[in-house]
Order: C-alpha cells, then sequence, then structure tokens
C-alpha cells in the first residue's frame, strides 16, 4: 500500500479531478462500504478518498497515479444502495465515482443504439429513449440510481430473454481503461478513426463481437467488478418502443410444466419480457403496502411465468395477433392458461411495475428492510430442484420456506437460466438478520454442490464459486496480472486477493 | 498424356473439402454423411481426392518425390469416383478420376509396382484375367446353357461374362441366371466362352496402360467377330470400362453396351418378361460405383480452358445406371425397397475396386463392413447390387462379422420373381 | 525437419498410423488457394502432420512440441491458408479423427461437438430435431467448433442464428503449454450451458472478432448453440445444387427484391430486421450469383462489351434476399406485409422466387449449406474486405469505396469481371449489424491474378482505414495487424502479452495471433503512397 501521506495523495488527485470532484465525508463513504450485501471478512475498509472524475482522460490519469503510487481503486457507477459488495474495500483505497460521468452521448433510433457514459442510469435512459421511440433492455426492477453500464457490466440479467443472444448483452462496444492506465476501446468502435469520423462514416458502434483483433476485451471486463480496470462508456443495444402490448400472466402450481412452456415459447422466440417467479417474490414485485405482501403471496399460485407480445413500427396489431394466435396453440399443447390477470394486479399493471426502475424503497427492501440475494446460473429444468434445496435449506435453518423469494430468468433465448433466491429480513432484528445470513451461507454451499453456477460471483460466494474451477482461477491471475500488474484495480475481490 | 500435363487441373483444387463427404442436400446424418472411403479410412488430407491432386502437383513440381509411402498412398483408393462427383457438384473444370488414374500410371512409369497388382498383371498376362484361374476353365460356367459359341456363329446378343463371374464358382448362379433370364425374354445370345478375356479396365486402373490396350483390342476383336449389335455383361466394371474407357483409348465398341440389369429392366417394360411370382422382401439396393457414376459414358477431349467446357462434355456421374435395377425391383410383386442414405451418384463404394482387394484386403473389408452398416440401417432383410466385385466383397467381410443380412444379385430376384427356378428349370417368363 | 526423437515420441503416443513426414504427404497441407494473400498458392509446408483422436493426444502432441521446441497447428477442414502453417518448422495437428458430435441437449437448445464435426453433419442430426445449426459461407463443408473458437464466423442466417463467435457456450481448450482448461461452467464441473465465469470470461481471451487462428492452442470440444427450425425433419431433396427440387416448407418463402439504389436499400432492410424478420436476409450482388452458375457468361467477350446488358445487371446488383421460415400463417402473413410495405415505400420491387424457378434451389441451398461450394467454381474466391458494422455504413463503403476498385481491378485484368459490388451482405441477429465482402474471383493459378490481388489488398487496405473500418482479415494478417494495431490501441501490443503468458515457449504457431511484418505499400504509386502514409498517421494520431 502506499506510503505516500494521505494528503500528499488528495493533492495529487485534485491535481487530476479538481478540489470539488474530492470528497473524504465518511457519511459519502457510508453509502459505498455500507452495501447491503454480504462482504467477506472481515468486512469493507474504509475509503481514504472519494474521488469523482469527469471524463476518460481524468479516469486514465487516476489509474496510472494509482500506478504510480501503489494506490486501490475502487470504481463505483451507481448511486447507493450497493448491494452486491463490489464497491466495498477490501483493501484501504480510493472510490472512484463516475456517477458525474452521465451523459447520453449519442442514440440512433433506426440503428437501436445509444452511446451512455457510467453515470446513466435507467430512469434517465429510459427517459431518452422513448423520445426516439425507443427503450433500454432492463434488468428486473433496478434501483433508480442503478448505473445501466454498471448493470450490463455485471452481466445482469434482462427480463427480455428473446433479445439476450450472448451473455454480453445488450452492451456493444466499450471504452475501457486498463488497470495499466492503457486505453481501449471495442468492437467496431476501436477505429480506426476517431468516434467522431466514424459517425461521419455512419458507423454506430454496434457490433458486439468483441475486438479489436482476437481479444474479446469486453468479455474480460464482464463481471469483473471492477478488478481489471475502468469502464468509461459503451454502446448498449435498445430495442423499438412498443405501439401494441399485451401482457399476460400464466400461473401455475406445477413449476416443471410451466418450463416446458416457457422452453416451447423461447425456442419459437414469443415474448419479449419473460420471467417466472414465484407467489412471494411476485407479492413483493405487486404489493402497493409491505403490509399486504404475506396475504396477497397466499393468494398467488404457487408459480407464475410473465410474458408480453408486441408489436412495434410495423403492423402492431397484427403482430400482437398472430402472436398471440401462436401462443394459445402452445399454452393449450402444455395445459396452462394464460391470464390477464392474478390476484391484485392486471397483467397491464405488471407491465407497468417491469418498464421502470424500482420505487423508492428498492423493492427488495419494501418486505423487512433488508435482504440477502443468492443467484446463480443453470438450466431452466433444473431450476425446480435448486428451489426445492433452497427452500429446504432456509426451512432447516428457521427461515420459513414460503418467505424465500424466487425469481427465474431465462438468458440466452431459454439456453440457460439466471436464478435468483431472495431473503428478507428485518436488519434491526439481529435474529432474523444472523438467520438469514446463515441461509445465504448455507445455500451458498448447498446450491454449489448441487450444481448452481455462481457466474458472478459476490463477496463469499466467490470463494465457493473458485474453489470448483483452479484451471479458470490460474488463467484469470494470469490475464489479471498483464491487464492490472501493480494490483491497483479493486483488490481483492474474485479470485484475486494475491495478485 | 503424363501426369505433368494435369499439373493445371491439380493446380485447379480450391482445397474446400467437398470432395470428402456426400453432397449436403443429401446428408441424412452424421454416420453416414462420409463419401471417401480412402479418407475416411486413413484420415490423412492426402488420402482425399483433392488431397491427392495436392500431392500429385507436389511431384510434378519437383517438391518431393515418388516414394514408396507416396505409392501406397496413390494405391490406396479404390478409384469409386465419389470424390470427383462431389467436387463436381461445384467445380467442374477437372476430372479427378482421370488424374488418379493418370498418378497409377505415373507410378508404373516410375517403377513404383504394387507387389499384389504385378501379381494380378502377370495372371493375366499367363491366363487373360486377374486372378490367374485357368484360361482354359473361362467358359466352364456357360456349361449347358445352350449359348453360342461366337468363335464358329454369329449372335445377336454377345453376353460377356467378366473375370470374377467366369471363375467365382460362388456366383455362378447369377450369372447362368443372367443368360436364362435372356433367353427366356427371347434374345439371340452368345459368349466367347475360353476365348474370353479380361476387359482389361482392371490393369488399366493399376497403372498399366499398354496392357490394357491389348485387351481392349481383343475384346473389339471378339465383337466384331460375333456379329452382334448389343454387347451385355453382367459385370459392372466391364461395363464402365467398355464405356467410358475404351472410347478414351479410340477403342469405341461397336455395339450397343448394355449392363444386364439395362437389358432386363427393357424386357420387362416390353413385356417379355414377366414378373409373376411374389418375392415379399424389404430389400435395399447398392449402387455399384462401376455401375452408377463411374460408367458414364467418355465425353470427348476438351480443349482449353475446362471451366468453358459444355455440359454435355462433363461427366457429372448423374448419368450412370440408376434407375433400371430400381425399376427391376420396382416390377417385383411383394417386394418393397428402402434406400440406404448414400444412393446413385453419391453412393459408397463396395470396397472392392481400384485393385484394393487385392492389395489392401483389410481395407476393402473395412468399406464393405461400412456399407453393411449403413445397409442394416435401413431394417431392409438384404441387400441387393449388381456387381460381382461388390457382391464378393460383401460376402467376404459378411462371413467374418455375424452381420445377418441376406445378400442378392438383382438377377436372382428377377429369376425369383419370373419363376425361373435353379439351373435348367422351364421358363414361364414369356 | 522433425528430430527423430519426436517423431518417436508423437508415434508412440499416437500410433504409426497417426503421424507422417512423407514429403508429399505434407505438400498437402502446403497447398492453400484461398483466404490468402500471399500470392504464393503453397503456404510453409509442416514438418509433419499429427492426427490425435482425443483431448488427450492432443495433450501428448502439445507436450511433445514444448519439449522438443517445435511449434504446432491444428487445424479442422483445412480450407483457406489461415488453417495452414504460417511458418516453417510447424507440425500440423490434424483434427479429423476428432468428428463426434456428443450430445443434442433439445430442451437448453446446444450441441456438443468435437473439432470435424462438419456443419452440414450437425445440420442432418439438428434438423431431425427441428433444429439449425449456424452455417458461416463457408457453407456445410466447416468446422463450426473451429469458427466458433478461432476465427470469423458469419453468414446469410445472421439474422437468425447469430455468428459463430457469440453460439458458443461451454469450451474445452487444451492451452499452448498442454494444460486443459474448460471454460465457464464445464470447468465446474457443471455442464456445457455457460462458457463464461466466474467472474471475467475468459471467452474474451479465446477470441474476439477475429480469433487466434491456432495461436492459443487447441479447441477440443464445445457446445454451441441451436436455433428453431420449423420445416420438416426429412430435409433431403432432389437434386444437388441448381437442380434442386422440393417443396419449401409450410409458411415458407423466398423472395427477392431489387432496389434502385444503396439508401433505399439500406432504409428498407433496416426496417424489416428491427422487426426480426429473416430466417436467412441477405443481398448478393447479380454479377457474383451469375459467376457461379455461369462463369463463361462473364467472361464472353461480347457480354463485356455489351454495355446495355451489363447495365441491366448492374441495376439488379442492389437486391435483397428473405428467407422466411415462419412458425406459423399468422406469422409468415406478418413477415409479408412488413416486407411488400418496405420494398414499396422504398421504389423496390418484390419478387417471390418460386414464381421464377429459382425459390427451391436458393431456399434448400442456403438452409442446408449446400449451396457455398460455388464459391470455387472459378478457381479461389477472395472476399478482399469485410465488416461488421450498420447497414448503412456497409452500403456507402461498399458503392463509393469498394466498387471503384474493384472495378479497377478487372480493368487490370487481375479479377474476373463480375461487375463492382458483387459481394455479399447479411444481417447478423435481427439487424443488429450488417456484414459486407467484396468477392473477387480469380484462377489462384494465374500469378498476374494473385499478385494482382495482393495489390488489390493494399487498395482494400486504404480503403478500410478511410472509411474507420477494421481490415477485412479481422487483421489476422501479421501485417495487417501491425499495420492496425497502433490504429485500434495497440491491440496487437495485447495479443503479445496474452499470448506471452499463456504461451511461453511460443509453440502454437504465432503467426496470424503475434507475429508481426511490416505492411508492403509497395504496390501502390508514389501518390497513393503518400496518402497512405498520411492516411496512416492520422488515424494512428487519432487514436493516442
Amino acid at each position: 500500500m502506499a506510503t505516500t501521506a494521505i494528503s500528499d495523495i488528495r493533492k495529487d488527485l485534485e491535481d487530476i479531478v479538481g478540489q470539488a470532484a474530492i470528497s473524504d465525508d465518511p457519511e459519502a463513504f457510508g453509502s459505498y462500504t455500507n452495501c447491503l450485501g454480504p462482504v467477506k471478512p472481515p468486512g469493507p475498509e474504509r475509503p481514504l478518498l472519494v474521488v469523482r472524475p469527469a471524463d476518460t482522460a481524468q479516469v486514465q490519469s487516476l489509474v496510472r497515479l494509482a500506478n504510480e503510487l501503489g494506490l486501490n481503486l475502487i470504481p463505483a457507477s451507481s448511486g447507493a444502495p450497493h448491494v452486491h459488495g463490489g464497491t466495498a474495500p477490501y483493501a484501504e483505497g480510493v472510490i472512484v465515482d463516475l456517477s458525474s460521468m452521465n451523459r447520453i452521448v449519442r442514440m440512433n433510433r433506426l440503428h437501436k443504439v445509444a452511446i451512455i457514459e457510467p453515470g446513466v442510469t435507467f430512469g434517465q435512459l429510459k427517459e431518452e429513449a422513448a423520445r426516439q421511440d425507443l427503450r433500454p433492455l432492463m434488468p428486473l426492477l433496478p434501483r433508480a440510481t442503478k448505473s445501466v453500464l454498471a448493470s450490463y457490466l455485471e452481466r445482469e440479467p434482462i427480463t427480455f430473454p428473446r433479445f439476450h443472444w450472448d451473455m454480453t448483452d445488450p452492451l456493444l462496444c466499450t471504452e475501457l481503461v486498463f488497470g495499466t492506465g492503457d486505453l481501449m476501446r471495442t468492437g467496431s468502435a476501436a477505429g480506426p478513426g476517431t468516434l467522431e469520423q466514424q459517425w461521419e462514416r455512419e458507423i454506430q458502434q454496434k457490433n458486439p463481437t468483441g475486438g479489436p483483433g482476437a481479444v474479446n476485451f469486453v468479455q474480460l471486463f464482464q463481471a469483473s467488478q471492477g478488478t481489471m480496470g475502468i469502464a468509461t462508456w459503451a454502446s448498449i443495444k435498445l430495442e423499438m418502443l412498443p405501439k401494441v402490448r399485451r401482457p399476460r400472466f400464466v400461473p401455475e402450481a406445477d413449476l416443471d410444466r410451466l418450463i416446458d412452456f416457457s422452453y416451447r415459447m423461447l425456442r419459437l422466440k414469443l415474448g419479449d419480457e419473460f420471467l417466472i417467479l414465484n407467489r412471494f417474490a411476485l407479492a413483493n414485485l405487486l404489493a402497493e403496502d409491505p403490509a399486504e405482501i404475506k396475504a396477497l403471496a397466499e393468494k398467488q399460485a404457487p408459480y407464475t411465468l410473465f410474458y408480453c407480445v408486441a408489436g412495434y413500427q410495423h403492423f402492431p396489431e397484427k403482430r400482437v395477433e398472430f402472436q398471440e394466435h401462436d401462443i394459445a396453440g402452445v399454452a393449450q399443447h402444455y395445459a396452462v392458461l394464460p391470464r390477464d390477470e392474478v390476484p391484485g394486479a392486471s397483467a397491464v399493471r405488471m407491465l407497468e411495475i417491469l418498464d421502470n426502475p424500482s420505487p423508492e424503497p428498492y423493492w427488495k427492501l419494501r418486505f423487512k428492510g433488508g435482504f440477502r440475494e443468492i443467484s446463480f446460473i443453470t438450466t431452466m429444468d433444473r431450476a425446480p430442484s435448486f428451489i426445492a434445496l433452497m427452500e429446504e435449506t432456509a426451512s432447516s435453518l428457521g427461515y420459513a420456506a414460503d418467505e424465500v423469494a424466487a425469481y427465474l430468468q431465462p438468458m440466452m433465448q431459454g439456453r440457460n437460466c439466471h436464478v435468483e433466491f431472495n431473503l428478507f429480513y428485518d436488519p434491526a432484528d439481529e435474529g432474523e438478520a444472523q438467520r438469514a445470513g446463515k441461509v445465504f451461507d448455507a445455500a451458498g454451499v448447498a446450491l454449489s454442490d448441487a450444481g448452481a453456477f455462481f457466474s458472478r460471483p459476490y463477496g463469499p460466494l466467490s470463494d465457493i464459486a473458485y474453489a470448483g474451477c483452479p484451471d479458470t482461477v490460474a488463467t484469470l491471475r494470469k490475464v489479471k496480472q498483464l491487464f492490472d500488474p501493480n494490483g491497483v484495480m479493486n483488490r481483492g475481490k474474485l479470485c484475486f486477493e494475491e495478485v | 498424356m503424363a501426369l505433368s500435363d494435369y499439373a493445371r487441373d491439380m493446380a485447379g483444387c480450391s482445397r474446400n473439402s467437398y470432395c470428402k463427404f456426400v453432397p449436403w442436400n443429401k446428408a441424412k446424418s452424421w454416420r453416414f454423411s462420409n463419401l471417401c472411403p480412402s479418407i475416411t479410412r486413413f484420415n490423412f488430407h492426402a488420402y482425399s481426392g483433392g488431397g491427392r491432386l495436392n500431392m500429385g502437383l507436389s511431384l510434378v513440381q519437383g517438391r518431393s518425390e515418388l516414394t514408396d509411402g507416396v505409392a501406397e498412398i496413390i494405391y490406396r483408393c479404390q478409384l469409386c469416383g465419389a470424390c470427383d462427383m462431389a467436387c463436381k457438384v461445384f467445380k467442374d473444370d477437372f476430372d479427378i478420376t482421370d488424374i488418379l488414374l493418370e498418378m497409377r500410371t505415373h507410378c508404373v512409369e516410375q517403377g513404383q509396382f504394387n507387389p499384389e497388382h504385378m501379381f494380378m498383371l502377370d495372371n493375366l498376362k499367363k491366363e487373360g484375367n486377374v486372378l490367374g484361374e485357368p484360361k482354359a476353365e473361362r467358359g466352364d460356367w456357360a456349361e449347358g446353357l445352350g449359348l453360342k459359341d461366337i468363335n464358329t456363329e454369329k449372335a445377336d446378343v454377345l453376353f460377356h461374362a467378366g473375370c470374377r463371374y467366369a471363375y467365382d464358382k460362388d456366383l455362378w448362379g447369377v450369372v447362368r441366371g443372367a443368360v436364362r433370364l435372356m433367353q427366356a425374354a427371347g434374345a439371340d445370345v452368345g459368349t466367347a466362352g475360353n476365348a474370353e478375356a479380361c476387359c482389361g479396365g482392371r490393369i488399366y486402373e493399376l497403372g498399366f496402360r499398354g496392357e490394357a490396350m491389348n485387351y481392349a483390342d481383343d475384346m473389339l476383336s471378339r465383337i466384331d467377330a460375333s456379329g452382334a449389335s448389343t454387347l451385355v455383361t453382367c459385370c459392372s466394371d466391364g461395363y464402365a470400362h467398355l464405356r467410358y474407357l475404351y472410347p478414351r483409348m479410340g477403342k469405341t465398341p461397336p455395339v450397343e453396351v448394355l449392363h444386364i440389369t439395362e437389358f432386363l429392366s427393357r424386357k420387362i417394360a416390353e413385356g417379355r418378361l414377366r414378373m409373376r411370382n411374389e418375392v415379399p422382401m424389404v430389400v435395399t439396393y447398392h449402387d455399384p460405383c462401376h455401375l452408377g457414376r463411374m460408367s458414364e459414358s467418355y465425353r470427348g477431349e476438351w480443349e482449353g480452358d475446362k471451366l468453358d467446357r459444355p455440359m454435355a462434355m462433363k461427366r457429372t456421374g448423374k448419368q450412370g445406371c440408376y434407375e433400371p435395377p430400381r425399376e427391376i425391383l420396382g416390377s417385383i410383386p411383394g417386394l418393397r425397397l428402402v434406400e440406404m442414405e448414400r444412393i446413385r451418384e453419391y453412393a459408397w463404394c463396395c470396397g472392392a475396386g481400384g485393385g484394393v482387394l487385392e492389395a489392401y484386403p483389410d481395407f476393402s473389408s473395412w468399406t464393405a463392413m461400412e456399407r453393411l452398416e449403413e445397409a442394416q440401417s435401413t431394417g431392409a432383410e438384404a441387400l441387393v447390387t449388381a456387381c460381382p466385385w461388390c457382391e464378393r466383397s460383401f460376402k467376404d467381410a459378411l462371413s467374418t462379422n455375424g452381420t445377418r443380412l441376406e445378400l442378392y444379385d438383382l438377377t436372382e430376384l428377377v429369376l425369383q420373381a419370373a419363376g425361373i427356378q435353379g439351373e435348367g428349370g422351364d421358363s414361364d417368363a414369356a | 525437419m522433425l528430430p527423430e526423437e519426436a517423431y518417436k515420441e508423437l508415434q508412440d503416443a499416437l500410433g504409426p498410423e497417426n503421424i507422417s513426414d512423407e514429403p508429399a504427404l505434407l505438400d498437402a497441407y502446403a497447398w492453400q488457394p484461398a483466404f490468402s494473400i500471399n500470392p504464393d498458392v503453397w503456404t510453409p509446408r509442416p514438418i509433419a502432420v499429427a492426427l490425435p483422436g482425443s483431448t488427450e493426444d492432443v495433450v501428448a502432441i502439445v507436450r511433445i512440441c514444448n519439449k522438443h521446441g517445435l511449434k504446432y497447428k491444428a487445424m479442422c477442414l483445412g480450407w483457406g491458408a489461415h488453417a495452414a502453417p504460417g511458418c516453417e518448422g510447424v507440425v500440423q495437428i490434424d483434427l479429423r479423427r476428432m468428428d463426434r458430435i456428443l450430445e443434442i441437449d433439445e430442451k437448453n437448445m446446444y450441441v456438443v461437438v468435437e473439432p470435424f464435426a462438419v456443419a452440414g453433419q450437425i445440420n442432418a442430426e439438428a434438423k431431425k430435431l427441428g433444429f439449425s445449426t449456424h452455417m458461416i459461407s463457408a457453407g456445410a463443408s466447416h468446422s463450426p467448433l473451429a469458427s466458433s473458437t478461432s476465427g470469423w464466423g458469419c453468414c446469410w442466417d445472421g439474422v437468425s442464428m447469430s455468428w459463430s463467435s457469440r453460439n458458443v457456450m461451454g469450451v474445452e481448450w487444451v492451452l499452448p503449454t498442454g494444460d486443459v482448461l474448460r471454460l465457464g461452467s464445464l470447468d465446474s464441473g457443471l455442464g456445457w450451458f455457460s462458457g463464461d465465469g466466474p467472474g471475467p470470461s475468459l471467452r474474451g481471451i479465446m477470441r474476439g472478432r477475429g480469433g487466434a487462428f491456432g495461436g492459443l492452442g487447441v479447441f477440443t470440444r464445445c457446445a454451441l448453440k441451436l436455433y428453431h427450425w420449423p420445416g420438416p425433419t426429412e430435409n433431403v431433396p432432389d437434386g444437388l445444387l441448381w437442380d434442386t427440387h422440393k417443396e419449401l416448407p409450410e409458411n415458407s418463402r423466398a423472395y427477392i427484391a431489387l432496389f434502385g439504389d444503396e439508401r433505399a436499400l439500406a432504409d428498407a432492410t433496416q426496417e424489416v430486421a428491427n422487426e426480426g424478420i429473416g430466417y436467412h436476409s441477405f443481398g448478393v450482388g447479380l454479377g457474383n450469383f451469375l459467376s457461379g452458375i455461369w462463369p463463361h457468361l462473364m467472361r464472353n467477350e461480347a457480354f463485356r462489351k455489351a454495355e446495355w446488358l451489363r447495365k441491366i445487371v448492374d441495376v439488379m446488383q442492389f437486391n435483397w434476399m428473405w428467407l422466411l421460415c415462419a412458425n406459423s400463417p399468422g406469422e409468415l402473413e406478418f413477415q409479408e406485409m412488413v416486407i411488400r410495405k418496405e420494398v414499396a415505400e422504398h421504389g423496390g420491387v418484390l419478387i417471390d422466387m418460386e414464381q421464377i424457378g429459382l425459390g427451391q434451389p436458393l431456399f434448400w441451398g442456403w438452409v442446408l449449406g449446400s449451396f457455398m461450394g460455388v464459391a470455387t467454381r472459378c478457381g479461389v474466391i477472395g472476399t478482399m474486405w469485410g465488416q461488421d458494422e450498420v447497414q448503412h455504413a456497409m452500403m456507402e463503403e461498399r458503392v463509393h469505396g469498394g466498387e471503384p476498385i474493384k472495378a479497377s481491378g478487372v480493368e487490370r485484368g487481375f479479377v474476373e469481371n463480375d461487375l463492382p459490388g458483387s459481394g455479399f451482405h447479411f444481417f447478423l441477429e435481427e439487424g443488429i449489424v450488417s456484414h459486407y465482402e467484396e468477392v473477387l474471383w480469380y484462377d489462384h493459378r494465374d500469378r498476374k491474378a494473385t499478385q494482382g490481388v495482393r495489390d488489390m489488398v493494399a487498395e482494400y487496405t486504404m480503403m478500410n482505414i478511410d472509411y474507420c473500418m477494421e481490415s477485412g482479415f479481422v487483421a489476422g494478417e501479421p501485417e495487417l495487424r501491425t499495420l492496425y494495431g497502433p490504429m485500434e490501441h495497440n491491440f496487437h501490443e495485447w495479443q503479445k502479452k496474452i499470448k506471452g503468458v499463456l504461451d511461453p515457449g511460443d509453440s502454437s504457431d504465432p503467426t496470424l495471433y503475434s507475429t508481426e511484418q511490416e505492411f508492403d505499400l509497395s504496390s501502390l504509386s508514389p501518390a497513393e503512397q503518400a496518402r497512405a502514409r498520411r492516411l496512416i498517421e492520422e488515424k494512428r494520431s487519432g487514436n493516442r
């Protein structure tokens, strides 16, 4: 760690970002360190400072300075509350808060693309996109302060499996500052030429296949929790704003049946929004009053699929009509019944909820004020066994199984599936908090043993995830050594404790 | 021609591997989508049609030498013509089969002889057949059939038995049955008896082109002596050679050349041969290479860029004898044909051709077994073919493992359906 | 020469029948007329060819090569110089014996394959279950594993079936040192369903837009996405190519639209793609088409002189084709409505290809991947530049940048006269971007042609730089990579670094990954060279 005095560091940082963009306010620190997710023991370090760079050049200078001084930089783009522990320093360091870089640099309707900086939130993007008859591809009720770029960089699943071709989606091209301080623009944004020169040639920075050359730098950056460097902008895929939409619920007691129906729907690319929730997760989304959640959950079918078909610019009614007709046939085959409403909400209401970032407080906080999230990837057909295991684990530790919120999000057009469990607790109730923590710890091990793949592991889950893949760890460490040889980027995260 | 004359053609290979697989329109499965036995068995690219051209070019450009190893690669090939056909789906400005034949001649010219092939040649020189059987016994198969002897009398139809049928007693029933069917259909048939000799095609394929010329001359003189207007043979090899190699050597037969399946299908269509009896059986049919794609007639030589050759001068394999055998099978009451995946011009070889049966029996047997597996996969009870070399190859392969599959020559099924039972039975066919 | 000891070790590992150093046999691996910017058709002859039958065999070969300081290069189908050794002293690993389809997961829509499972074979098996596999423009005779892990990988079906690089899930990878790395969920023993993570995805090292082309070890198995096929499970038409006859499946159509100019084409087709329409969605220059069907016409002197006729053909260069395979009559009706509307609004003419007799051969030719061999009809096909960006950018470059160069190449007698702008376009992932490749037909036996095409590479490269596009060869060629690297954030230096840590012995043929070589501008005129240098400097300085 730096032996330089903090005051000297501060001065160097001021030279880069200016005095006003630096903070040592402990209250500000709290928003990064007091994250809602679990962090590895012994818990987060207190940041030295928070800096708010205004542009790529400043970011680059910060990283170079960090290399000179041996500083640890912890990138953050979203506003509080932070939920996964990515911004909680595992070693003393400087928070690089990118939320001031919040421009939507460019948007194009015909080519359905935007270039955004890291501070752009989903709410901001949605509003701007709508002006051009476009919409962002959102994850499930992101926090109002959630950075779009951070979400996509973290491979958070979007609720639109049809538009999720590969795990980088909806991220396209990026500008990256490596841990060495070197700059890289990826995909067709790489050049030759500046962005402005490319725009003159009608290039829209849309190629999602990585590069330049034979490396997909975006894939290396994704789910790296800021350990490889800092992304300073990205082009992202948008979709057409529908002119007509027809949302439906499919409540069902038999999850296997619902999953078989889902496989067929996704194979036929039917449905834009498409997700499955258990009754408790659904109630948490729908209930307007937290006190109603439990009662509302009891009224629901054990599982509910929600999907929405849409028509866009051309013959929207016709498009919706044929999809509904086709879905009716599939539903009949699998003996499920799409409906316009479930107890407590219409499908239209559900769509309104999904269309927006989470209202305050964040939806996972509404029931009790605290939550533990455990999420992983598997295939849809295996999801029921994981749900059973999670409920069993919760129950065995005194956590009510019917208060485990389960969310299944098919990805890659149905080829794999994000499974997410949320355990709610009252942070003021130490017993509850401890119980949720115990369930989280036990479930992490049990689910991993049963084949859950923690593809973007946070906090203690990273140890579990990496224990099973030593060859991956060995290679990742070699790669990290290239892009961050001095270990200045978010030290201690993932499998990079010793790097 | 010398191999160096084909340098430009060999250099035409675009290295796209289409020569290794069935034309992709026809691929039905992973298991049976390979086409070339040689590359499928030996795997190095040099064993494919394209790889052989690349290797040949290397030789003529002096980049490498013709070693024993190279000669072995050249001879480990049935010359089945599949690569040529598959390549020509797209690329028709060279003829792989001609080049492969030339490579063998090149081997012979360079003194790279295969010992087994030399043995075949010696046999031929001594006894007039590649099997080494006594010349004096060549006509024994026809005993008692009442065939005209074309050495002494004229006949409308000259029947050429071919080496394998003449000497392989296991197959005599086929060749004798064929004659009976022809007679039953009213044909005036003659044969050369012990004076018949090999057509020479096989040794042409082995690279002994000069010897092959002699046997072609011999054949033409017999045709001339017979006064026949039609030559019929059960031997697919002979059939292909008469239709392609002979004209290519400038020895075009002055008669119509028919394979027995063509002759019989005509007679059935004309009503001269009636399929009266049910043959309740599910069969699959193996297209012999030399009856199929290799039997396309000679189209002449094209001077200049072969890309500009008119279609009429290109051999694509499509004009082989595919329909007559199927028409015959279709005319047999009670019989049902189920096709294999690789049929007609993209059929898999039986393994016997090109001197492989004699020089590399294991490879030949492996190739045959591949085909038998494919035949079995159709669910058929029996495999039907129309070539003595194929039949021999399949018989041998069947005898070495427990595959339960009946094997028939097409003629045998026609005999059953026509009600011509066994040797000397009365015909009720006409 | 392969050291005797190494030969013996390889022989012991693989069996004597699976290793050879016979010079003529090796030369069969050195004949590579396609996808090369080298005017010489022979590539460096490997010092041996090894035929592994398993991952363990590959590991053994790689370790033996490392032990003896030898280089190696893996190949599958081997169409193109990128498959062959790029330098002397390389053991060619021919993966032909590793040809199995290991698993088709119907529910989760992927197939697990070995390197030599050929696209046509996979497609045949997939179709039986109602799936298609993505096929690159090489057609059915390609290795989807190679395309997915090692380089390139897009084609006409991209609108519905994405790119090879984005279709790959779990991967088994023999690293250059001989260690085996499994990507994603596979390394945790959980199956093939994800190739990413935990954490950063090492797929990013495996390949980017381009690939390492054998420079980073050997890929031995991978899972690939399958896509729904709504047609029949029995897919064998009569005929082999143009003679193909088989009814189109229910709810399927084959349309071609002709537009007046590139802007109309780009606008209309992008709108259609944005609605997610097309099983295949692509354009092929008519001249290109005719060269495949009727090469002697294109060479015919009378045709060359018939300006009026050539103008008619030229007008038809702005065409677009849609092969529709809808899941229902309603979906088909919707798709047709959109296409008709957009074509009409942009002044185009829409033709049902079945009504002009081309529907069936083209539909099945493309769907089964059997059609692409026409590319070899005149010798070899050269695709001199190919990028992936939005349709409008590609059209702009094609018309204003590429066509004059092509016309000049024709004029100089380097390439067949199949009209400028005769390349092919297609969409990817419901129109996210478009891909264009300019096609040059030439006879690789003609030194003037191969040298001329090499000269045209320099011209096209300068055009690409001017149009802010990456190299047509995705910067794999050493001289292109060396040229482009400084214009694109020195990606070539990063590749060298990656190579350094994963392949400390530099054993995996580095030619197309990390070898550097100066770009030769000497074929350009002095004035063009001066302009090229200015352009290069401008783009490099803009990148600092």
